[in-house]
C-alpha cells in the first residue's frame, strides 16, 4: 500500500492527501450525508418505504432496463469497437466521433428525440406498433434510452484493448488449425473479456441512475415504467426527503453490491 | 514435403509486391528468402501459408494444388518476428493450443496433449517454464516458445517469417544456429525470411534472393556468393569495394579480396591508410586512392605483414586479388 514506486509524479503523501481530499468532498461527504439523513427515519420506516410494492416494482424495472441496457451495449458496442479498430473505411473518424455524442447531449434531447421516433406514432413506433410492439411507454422504450445514453462505455472501453490485440495472434490460431469461432472464443474473448466488463460495469451503472432520458421515454405508470430515480423526484416534490434518501440508500446499497460482484469476476478472469 | 510457386502475382494498390514468382522448393530442405524490406519475401511467404492471397498463380504442395486451401487446412507451421504468443495463456496451453483446437474426432485426450507439449518444451529446452506467461519470458525463450508451438500440430512445412529479427546479436546467433541442427533432426521442409545475408549464409541449404517483387537469383549460400547473377546479388551479399581503373571502367572486389604491401610492388596501387579497425581475427583497413572519392576497404588477417606497425597517413600498396569487371554494374 504505502510503495513509493512511481518518481514520475512525486510526493505520494501530497497525491493521496489530495485524492483523499477530493473524494471526500465529491463523494463520500454526500454519500455520508445521505446516510445520516436516512437516519432520521427508524428501522421500520426504512423498511417500510424500501419494500412498499412501488418502490419494488422500480427497484425491479431500473436495474433490469439498466442490466439489460448494458447487455446490449456489450454487444453492439464490442460490434462498433471492432469495426472502428479493425477495418478502414470512408467515413471511420467520424462514426468514431459520433460515438461520443450521448455523453455531450443533454439526456433529456436525447430522450424527447427517442420517444418522438418510437412514440406509437412516431417515425419508427408506427411500424412497430403495426405488429403490436409498443416501444415508447414501455420497459423496451427505457432500455432503448438507457443503450444509448450509455453506448460510449464499452466501445471507449474496448477500443484501445482491441488495438492492443496484434493481428499476427489470430493468424498464428488460424495457422494451428482454429476455426474463427474458436479463434473468438479462444484468443479474443479472454484478452478482451476484462475489458468488457469494466465497460459493462459503467453502462450498467451509469444506466441505473440514468433519469432525464427516461422520464420522457417511460411514461412513468406507477408500477409498470416507473424507474427509481424518478420515484426519488416524487418523494422530493412531497418535501419527503427522508424517504427520497431511503431510496437513494436503497440503490446505493443494491449498485454498489452488483459492482462489487463485477469487480471481483474481474479478478476471478485475471488471476484465473 | 515439396513447395512450388507458380506464377504467382501480388499487387498492393498501385505497389507490385509478387511479379510473376516461380520456385521450387524441395522436400526436406531449408531454404532462406532473402531480400532488402519491401522486396515481396514475407509477402511470399504468407502466400505459401495461406495468409495472404496470390492475384494469380498458385501454390502446389507435394504434387497436390492448395491454392483455394485455408490456411487452417494447410498444415503448416508458421513463426512470426514478434512470436504472436498468446498473452493471456500460460506456455503450456500456448504449445498446448493447436492440439486443443482439433475437431473431438481428431484431439488427443489431456493426458497425451501432455505428454506431447512436455516433449516439445523439452525440444526447445525450456520444459521447466510451462507455467509460466509469455511476458515472463526473454525475446529468445519466446521465440522457441513460438516454434514449439508451431511444431505441436506436427506440420510438414514450417515457414518463418524474420524469426531472429528482433533478438540481439548473440541471441540471434546462437539460435540460428540451433534452428539449422532441430532441422536436421525433425524431418521438416522449412522456408524462412531474413534481410540478414550471414543468417541466410549461415542457416540455409539454399539461398533465394529478392527484390523488387522478383527472383533474382537462386542458389546454394556458396553459389550465390561466388556466382552472384548480378551486380544487385553481388552487392546484397557482402560489402563491396569499387575501384575505378580509368575514366567510366570500374572493378568491384570484396573487402577480403586485397593483397596488401608496405613496399611498392607489381600491379599494387598505393593508397594513404585512413583507419585501422582490428576485429578480432580480421583487421580492417580504410584506403584512401587518388582519384576517386569512394574508400577501400580491406580485410587482412589480423597478423598480415603489412599491418606491422601501421599507422594513419602512411602509404600502403594494395591489389585487388578477384574482382568482377565493370560490365556487371
Amino acid at each position: 500500500m504505502l510503495r513509493r514506486t512511481s518518481p514520475v509524479i512525486p510526493g505520494f503523501g501530497l497525491t493521496l492527501g489530495y485524492t483523499l481530499c477530493y473524494l471526500s468532498f465529491l463523494v463520500l461527504i454526500p454519500l455520508a450525508a445521505l446516510f445520516v439523513k436516512t437516519a432520521e427515519l427508524t428501522w421500520e420506516q426504512f423498511v417500510a418505504i424500501t419494500t412498499s410494492a412501488r418502490v419494488l416494482a422500480a427497484l425491479k424495472l431500473s436495474f433490469a432496463t439498466a442490466f439489460g441496457a448494458a447487455l446490449l451495449n456489450g454487444v453492439i458496442g464490442t460490434l462498433l469497437a471492432w469495426v472502428l479498430v479493425r477495418y478502414r473505411f470512408p467515413g471511420r473518424k467520424l462514426i468514431d466521433a459520433l460515438i461520443d455524442l450521448p455523453f455531450a447531449l443533454p439526456t433529456a434531447v436525447a430522450g424527447i428525440a427517442l420517444t418522438a421516433l418510437y412514440a406509437p406514432n412516431g417515425l419508427i413506433g408506427q411500424f412497430a406498433s403495426a405488429v403490436g410492439l409498443k416501444i415508447a411507454y414501455s420497459p423496451l422504450g427505457i432500455t432503448l434510452a438507457l443503450t444509448f445514453v450509455t453506448l460510449p462505455f464499452v466501445v471507449r472501453t474496448l477500443q484501445p484493448v482491441l488495438a492492443d490485440i496484434p493481428r499476427e495472434v489470430e493468424e498464428a490460431a488460424s495457422c494451428l488449425g482454429a476455426k474463427p469461432l474458436q479463434v473468438f472464443r479462444h484468443v479474443l474473448v479472454p484478452a478482451l473479456l476484462p475489458a468488457w466488463l469494466t465497460g459493462f460495469a459503467l453502462a450498467f451503472a451509469r444506466g441505473v441512475g440514468e433519469y432525464g432520458s427516461v422520464i420522457f421515454i417511460a411514461g412513468n405508470m406507477p408500477g409498470k415504467t416507473e424507474i427509481l430515480p424518478l420515484l426519488i423526484m416524487v418523494k422530493l416534490d412531497q418535501y419527503d426527503y427522508a424517504g427520497a434518501t431511503a431510496i437513494g440508500v436503497l440503490m446505493l446499497v443494491v449498485a454498489f453490491i452488483l459492482l462489487l460482484l463485477i469487480n471481483l469476476l474481474q479478478r476471478y478472469i485475471r488471476t484465473r | 514435403m515439396s513447395i512450388e510457386v507458380r506464377n504467382v502475382n501480388k499487387q498492393f494498390g498501385a505497389f507490385r509486391a509478387l511479379n510473376d514468382i516461380n520456385l521450387d522448393i524441395h522436400s526436406g530442405e531449408l531454404v532462406a528468402l532473402l531480400g532488402p524490406s519491401g522486396c515481396g519475401k514475407t509477402t511470399l511467404l504468407r502466400i505459401i501459408a495461406g495468409l495472404e492471397t496470390p492475384d494469380s498463380g498458385s501454390i502446389v504442395f507435394h504434387g497436390e494444388d492448395v491454392s483455394t486451401r485455408d490456411v487452417r487446412d494447410r498444415n503448416v507451421g508458421f513463426v512470426f518476428q514478434h512470436y504472436a504468443l498468446f498473452r493471456h495463456m500460460t506456455i503450456f496451453d500456448n504449445v498446448a493450443f493447436g492440439l486443443r483446437m482439433k475437431p473431438k474426432s481428431e484431439r488427443p485426450d489431456e493426458a497425451t496433449i501432455a505428454r506431447r507439449v512436455k516433449e516439445l518444451l523439452e525440444m526447445v529446452q525450456l520444459d521447466w517454464l510451462g507455467d509460466r506467461y509469455p511476458e515472463q519470458l526473454s525475446g529468445g525463450q519466446r521465440q522457441r516458445i513460438a516454434l514449439a508451438r508451431a511444431l505441436a500440430v506436427e506440420p510438414k512445412i514450417l515457414l518463418l517469417d524474420e524469426p531472429f529479427g528482433a533478438l540481439d546479436a548473440k541471441v540471434r546467433k546462437e539460435l540460428r544456429r540451433w534452428l539449422a541442427r532441430l532441422h536436421e533432426e525433425i524431418n521438416l521442409t522449412s522456408v524462412f525470411v531474413t534481410h540478414d545475408q550471414e543468417e541466410a549464409m549461415e542457416v540455409a541449404d539454399r539461398i533465394v534472393v529478392m527484390n523488387k517483387g522478383v527472383i533474382e537469383q537462386i542458389g546454394s549460400p556458396a553459389e550465390v556468393y561466388e556466382h552472384p547473377a548480378n551486380p544487385f546479388v553481388y552487392h546484397f551479399l557482402g560489402d563491396a569495394n569499387r575501384l575505378y581503373m580509368g575514366e567510366e571502367h570500374h572493378i568491384l572486389f570484396r573487402p577480403h579480396e586485397i593483397s596488401l604491401s608496405r613496399n611498392a610492388a607489381d600491379e599494387h596501387r598505393p593508397a594513404e591508410v585512413r583507419d585501422i579497425r582490428p576485429l578480432g581475427a580480421i583487421t580492417r583497413v580504410t584506403l584512401k586512392v587518388d582519384g576517386q572519392e569512394e574508400p577501400i576497404e580491406a580485410e587482412v588477417a589480423k597478423d598480415d605483414a603489412s599491418l606491422v606497425d601501421l599507422a594513419r597517413g602512411q602509404t600502403l600498396y594494395f591489389k585487388p586479388k578477384a574482382g568482377v569487371p565493370a560490365h556487371l554494374s
